[in-house]
């Protein structure tokens, strides 16, 4: 098995945020779209946690109960797999991707599957799973829509739970045409989009071998992989080839079913606002004897990748994210520049903290901390309450701490001088006296990136302090 | 990777426990998991409290007065979608179902993924009933597999009154229990839907365009 290169796979290397921002904000398509597709998310959220009791209790809680998780994951993973193995199941612990690939790769060749469904999963994006079964000669296909669209575009997924939210209409319809194999012109409006899709699709799942998901919840106490899906893909994926495998994060667990029960009426509801997803799959081991359908191999992939780097450190509240993606949608941030701005797999304020922390080999990750504006909208939105704008603040830190010194001097100066009210007064006297200056201050070095997109501040004439001590005030 | 070198590492990172949020503290462990109570519930009328849960959804419900699907029901949903083939579960409450369908001359197949493939009508029962959110739950240990309710175009569920529940809490609470379990079970939410495309709702994706609830009120 070949690794993919995710340096080639993904926009991060060799592009700054301030280059993609940039391509982002003038493309008025796509902006369109983030407006009508965050707004639209944003008000089902709210109206369906507005039918719920206490909806801030539910949270509080979810997060406390997250974060015990995160803090006995080795007990709790090792009760999960070893009751996946009890029913028949097969675990496999995947310390990278490649790994992870590599297994899932020789999985296929063994069972000697040419056809391979997927359905939507994050983790497998982080990896590069497609590419790596397409090496070993596997037609992989993803079947959630937004994923199919986006694999036909050769995009990568611009929301966590909307992967196409940066393509209208039209741009689908343009992708689907090109699979149309007769003489049939597609409509572009969603309803025949669709049907396409399902024709096509249908006949992927019926012929496949192999289907692969992701995981939304691994359920410790017995063992069970929890799928939440609205098209029935997911299903699909796991009832009709006779493998599945299922790659889950390693913090994607709960300990039981009590708190199952909390997450996914959490996640429905701040994911798209539904009270519940169509369908919410519990899968607990491969098909069992009188069963008609399913398949006869479950493999639970537990995928490390980075995640255990995190733990013990102020970070470590960032593995409680159960990817609904309300963060991206009340983000003043993402609703400008979208996912692809942010160059990886995650966007919005969580791929904002995922991202330095995941794609570490990229040092152009680090900047991201700065896509935001620590507002804490996201806190707010945040099923679990992860205070997001906490740990954007600390790899801001982080990343100051490495900055260069000349930078950090300037700083410490500046400090100083505006702690003293003799070396403030004088600071702002030259600024007075420099006011006719002003006007050329968009072509002085060093701020004419701050003015190219706005005015400079014209300073007063006379500073406050002296207008006060003139009885002026 | 090795499990044990796996979860070592994981252990080692944790012995180091994180250092506390002082902007954000972070809450108690609640002593018990606080359920999601809803407001759409009228806990004194789980069938009425289904019925406009499920409909808000975009599922078909017929509460009937009888403990049978009554045939003239199932005349129409042959008539208006058309039915030729049908695929039904292995479960008992469907079996009066078949009869009626083979009378109206549908062709009705055991279950299987190819009889559920070419059906144009699969039919089921449910274990459960949730009333807040319309939904019915299928354990495939029940129905005798999962496609029925998932590859035909239409899905008609024969849900007895007697099996509504409040809500999730009701079965995920009582299902951790070893054994309990089915390989598969599903809390189906009216029928499959997309939004991919500009948001815009659209119905039957990739599992049933159509979901028909009939809930059965009558008393044995």
């Amino acid at each position: 098995v070949t690794a993919v290169d995710p340096a080639t796979a993904h926009t991060l290397a060799g592009t700054t945020l301030r280059e993609r921002t940039s391509q982002a904000t003038a493309n008025v398509r796509l902006r369109g779209a983030l407006a009508r597709a965050t707004a639209r998310f944003g008000d089902h959220r709210l109206a369906a946690l507005g039918t719920l009791e206490d909806p801030d209790n539910l949270r509080r809680a979810a997060r406390a109960i997250k974060a015990d998780v995160i803090s006995r994951l080795p007990e709790l993973l090792e009760q999960f797999a070893g009751n996946v193995t009890a029913l028949g199941g097969h675990v496999f612990w995947a310390a990278d991707g490649s790994e992870a690939n590599a297994y899932i790769a020789s999985v296929a060749e063994r069972v000697g599957a040419r056809t391979v469904v997927k359905s939507k999963s994050m983790a497998t994006e982080e990896t590069d799973l497609n590419e790596a079964l397409e090496a070993v000669g596997c037609h992989v296909v993803e079947t959630d829509l937004g994923e199919w669209i986006i694999q036909l575009a050769h995009h990568k997924p611009s929301h966590i739970i909307a992967p196409a939210v940066h393509l209208d209409r039209y741009q689908v319809a343009e992708f689907l045409q090109a699979e149309v194999t007769d003489d049939r012109v597609l409509e572009a409006a969603p309803a025949p989009l669709a049907a396409f899709a399902r024709e096509r699709l249908r006949a992927e799942f019926l012929r496949a071998d192999m289907g692969i998901s992701g995981c939304n919840f691994g359920v410790a106490e017995t063992g069970s992989v929890v799928l939440v899906t609205n098209e029935g893909n997911g299903r699909l994926c796991t009832s009709v080839p006779r493998v599945h495998i299922a790659v889950m994060g390693m913090e994607r667990l709960l300990a039981d079913w009590n708190q199952l029960d909390l997450f996914v009426n959490l996640l429905a509801r701040s994911g798209t606002g539904q009270h519940l997803s169509s369908y919410t799959s519990v899968i607990t081991g491969p098909r069992r004897e009188g069963e008609a359908d399913g398949p006869d191999e479950l493999h639970v992939v537990i995928l490390d990748n980075g995640r255990s780097e995190i733990l013990g450190t102020e970070m470590q509240e960032i593995l409680s994210c159960i990817r609904c993606g309300a963060c991206l949608n009340v983000c003043p941030v993402y609703r400008q520049i979208g996912g692809h701005a942010y160059g990886w797999v995650y966007s919005g304020p969580v791929g904002a903290v995922l991202t330095p922390l995941l794609a570490r080999a990229h040092e152009e990750a680090a900047e991201l901390a700065n896509a935001s504006t620590l507002c804490g909208a996201c806190m707010e939105a945040c099923p679990v309450s992860i205070p997001l704008q906490d740990l954007l603040l600390a790899l801001r830190r982080r990343r100051a701490a490495e900055a260069n010194v000349a930078e950090r001097a300037a700083w410490k100066a500046w400090a100083t001088a505006w702690s003293h009210p003799k070396s403030f007064r004088a600071s702002m006297k030259v600024a007075s006296t420099g006011r006719g200056l002003g006007r050329f201050a968009g072509r002085a070095p060093g701020l004419s990136r701050w003015t190219a997109g706005r005015d400079a501040p014209m300073p007063a004439a006379k500073t406050f302090h002296e207008r006060w001590r003139a009885g002026e005030i | 990777m090795d499990q044990r070198v796996f979860l070592a590492r994981v252990k080692r990172r944790l012995a180091s426990p994180a250092p506390a949020n002082p902007a954000h503290p972070l809450p108690p462990l609640p002593t018990t998991v606080p359920e999601a109570e809803s407001n759409l519930l009228d806990p004194r009328d789980l069938p009425g409290s289904f019925e406009r849960a499920a409909k808000a959804v975009s599922a078909e419900v017929h509460r009937v007065n009888s403990t049978e699907v009554p045939p003239d029901l199932i005349a129409d949903l042959v008539d208006r979608y058309d039915v030729k083939r049908a695929v039904v579960s292995a479960e008992p409450e469907v079996a009066a179902v078949a009869v009626e369908l083979r009378a109206l001359a549908v062709e009705v197949e055991p279950l299987s993924i190819e009889a559920a493939a070419r059906a144009d009508l699969g039919v089921t029962s449910a274990t459960y009933g949730l009333a807040t959110t319309g939904t019915v739950v299928q354990e495939s240990s029940v129905a005798g597999g999962r496609t029925a309710s998932l590859l035909p175009p239409v899905h008609l569920c024969v849900l007895p009154a007697s099996r509504l529940v409040p809500s999730t809490s009701a079965v995920l609470r009582s299902l951790g229990a070893p054994g309990r379990l089915p390989s598969n079970l599903v809390l189906i939410t009216g029928p499959s839907r997309s939004g991919d495309i500009e948001q815009i709702i659209t119905l039957g994706v990739h599992g049933p365009t159509a979901l028909h609830v009939v809930l059965l009120e009558g008393s044995n």
